[in-house]
């Protein structure tokens, strides 16, 4: 038996050493005043500074990726609002824009379609995805996960139409596949069987997806599970690679490989014409992501060739339109993070505004663009949480449409979820 | 020694190897590090009734191994196919991260019952004795000893090493 012990006790540790000691929080939790033991309040009772997908190892400590969302429980439209004065927003060729104040925010009502809002809005469930009428919360149209598979990301390409989403193998020891699928909405919001592109079935888990609001380009990223390498990398590199699909084809054009101990890009974004890729990556050796772009027409090859560091030490997620913009995660104190959606110059990385700042445990945001109706961006406030009964964590999810030019905030729904198993985050898009 | 001070000694000597314990038996991170966050909040409502506060590594460890059971019952319950086990679920970054003859071990371990696998996580990630895994878990030396011996049984055979 020392053998099989021998290996029992190798893997143990393995899967302990995924904890890492700089990941555990430094400080030990205290209870909240009045509170039981375990009863942890929304605003951040258990004193834990944020490490967002700190159990990717190698990990960043901005990446937005977090353990939320598998099941819709509640789902509540809603409005709030805020209105403040900004300059016009400048163009991806790094114009600046002045600095703008925050001022509080105003009521709004709804009615059945917001202006300058798409119509539809799509939102991950524990079966699969769900289509809601943007406006009132209304599910129109529902799309289901295929049969052993989850889904990991979802872009929608600014149509308010189309929107691709990428699915992975459900089982979780099992040798890891990335799935492309398409699927489109009628005028009704109901939503189409999905159309499996021809790039599926490829090696590796998906970590980001991106689609250009031209219709033209699908961009995605892949890392490579433990002894599994892509099918068409060589093994001496693979580490996951970027790879462009067009759309019309469904199939992969162009791909560039992360170099041996590169992390993965964790977001992604295309600017409208697809003719850039900005992506949030973990430098070798280094904490924090920074944010990166790589020409679509640039030769295959790897992601270190291709493309340059743009800068935004920290950002969780990206959304390109005519300007660039950033959430990016800092520690306020050991016992508070905020996360602020900044706007960027593509070309210096220098943050020319601040559109909105979320302070609280655990907050973060996640970007999705839609420059079709005019710079507007979804950011997602997830707030971790006990429910109600211990050790039973529930993830609260507000999805919230942001005008960056106008600086208008519209809440659009709420979500309280389940952690998910697989680590994916609440897929939203539109 | 103030109970706040003695507590946060407790917690930069345990706080890690606390945590890798849950983590080998609930094979998620996140779930790892709030019930081990749990255990240390519930070490404050429970210090006036330790009789002996260099107990409390014991109390958390206890605690950790309750909360560890909470959350597998607690996802075993979300699942809509009802599972005559509650096996730790790996997400998909850590099965990134582990050899793939680890994962095979790991995968063997989680098809194990909820005892066989505190049995053996005890005895091979804490190194316990015997006696040292009863009084943890509440049980016999002697089903402590039948309990691994059957986990070691099924898992040789599920690796192909009988």
């Amino acid at each position: 038996m020392s053998g099989l012990e021998d290996r029992v006790r190798e893997a143990y540790l393995a899967a302990a050493e995924l904890v890492r000691e700089d990941a555990v929080p430094a400080r030990a939790p205290t209870p909240s005043a009045g509170s039981q033991p375990r009863a942890v309040s929304a605003s951040g009772a258990k004193n834990r500074p944020t490490r967002h997908a700190w159990w990717v190892a190698p990990v960043s400590a901005a990446a937005a990726v977090g353990v939320i969302a598998v099941t819709v429980g509640v789902i509540v439209p809603q409005v709030l609002s805020g209105q403040r004065a900004r300059p016009r927003a400048q163009v991806l060729s790094g114009q600046h824009a002045r600095p703008r104040a925050h001022s509080p925010a105003a009521a709004q009502t709804h009615t059945a379609t917001i202006p300058g809002l798409p119509e539809f809005t799509v939102v991950s469930t524990d079966t699969g995805l769900e289509v809601m009428q943007t406006a009132t919360g209304h599910v129109t149209g529902r799309v289901s996960t295929p049969a052993g598979q989850i889904f990991a990301r979802l872009a929608g390409d600014g149509s308010d139409r189309t929107f691709y989403v990428t699915a992975q193998q459900a089982d979780l020891m099992a040798p890891c596949r990335s799935y492309f699928y398409r699927f489109s909405l009628s005028a009704a919001g109901q939503a189409s069987a999905l159309t499996q592109l021809p790039a599926s079935g490829r090696a590796g888990l998906p970590t980001a997806l991106a689609a250009s609001a031209d219709g033209s380009k699908l961009a995605f990223s892949i890392t490579g599970c433990a002894n599994e390498r892509a099918a068409n990398i060589p093994p001496s590199q693979a580490n996951g690679y970027i790879g462009l699909i067009d759309t019309a084809s469904g199939k992969v054009t162009r791909s560039w490989t992360y170099t041996a101990g590169d992390d993965y890009a964790t977001s992604m974004t295309l600017t409208p014409d697809g003719s850039l890729l900005a992506f949030a990556q973990l430098p070798p050796g280094e904490s924090a992501n920074v944010a990166k772009k790589l020409a679509t027409d640039a030769p295959s090859g790897t992601v270190d060739q291709a493309s340059t560091v743009v800068g935004l030490p920290g950002v969780s997620s990206l959304s390109a339109g005519p300007d660039l913009y950033g959430c990016i995660a800092k520690d306020l104190s050991p016992d508070e993070v905020a996360n602020q959606l900044g706007v960027y110059d593509p070309a210096t990385g220098h943050r020319t505004a601040v559109v909105h700042t979320w302070r609280g445990f655990e907050a973060f945001c996640s970007l999705a663009p839609n420059s079709v109706h005019g710079n507007v961006l979804v950011g997602i406030d997830a707030r971790r949480q006990h429910g109600p009964g211990p050790f039973v964590p529930v993830v609260i999810v507000r999805v919230l449409a942001i005008d960056v030019s106008t600086g208008q905030l519209t809440a659009l729904l709420t979500t309280t979820t389940s952690p998910s198993d697989a680590g994916i985050p609440t897929l939203v898009g539109w | 020694m103030r109970p706040a001070d003695a507590i946060d000694e407790l917690y930069r000597d345990h706080v890690l190897g606390l945590t890798r314990l849950a983590m080998v038996l609930v094979g998620d991170p996140e779930s790892a590090q709030d019930v081990v966050q749990d255990a240390f909040i519930g070490l404050y409502s429970a210090w006036p009734r330790l009789r002996n506060p260099e107990k409390a590594p014991v109390y958390l460890r206890s605690a950790v191994l309750n909360g560890a059971r909470s959350v597998l019952r607690a996802r075993n319950r979300r699942q809509s196919v009802r599972l005559h086990y509650d096996p730790p679920v790996w997400s998909a970054e850590a099965a990134v991260m582990v050899r793939e003859d680890q994962r095979a071990v790991l995968a063997a371990i989680a098809r194990l019952s909820r005892r066989q696998r505190e049995v053996l996580a005890l005895r091979y990630y804490v190194g316990f004795s015997h006696a040292e895994i009863a009084e943890a878990l509440g049980v016999t030396t002697g089903t402590v000893s039948s309990t691994m011996s059957h986990a070691l049984t099924a898992l040789a055979r599920e690796l192909g090493e009988d």
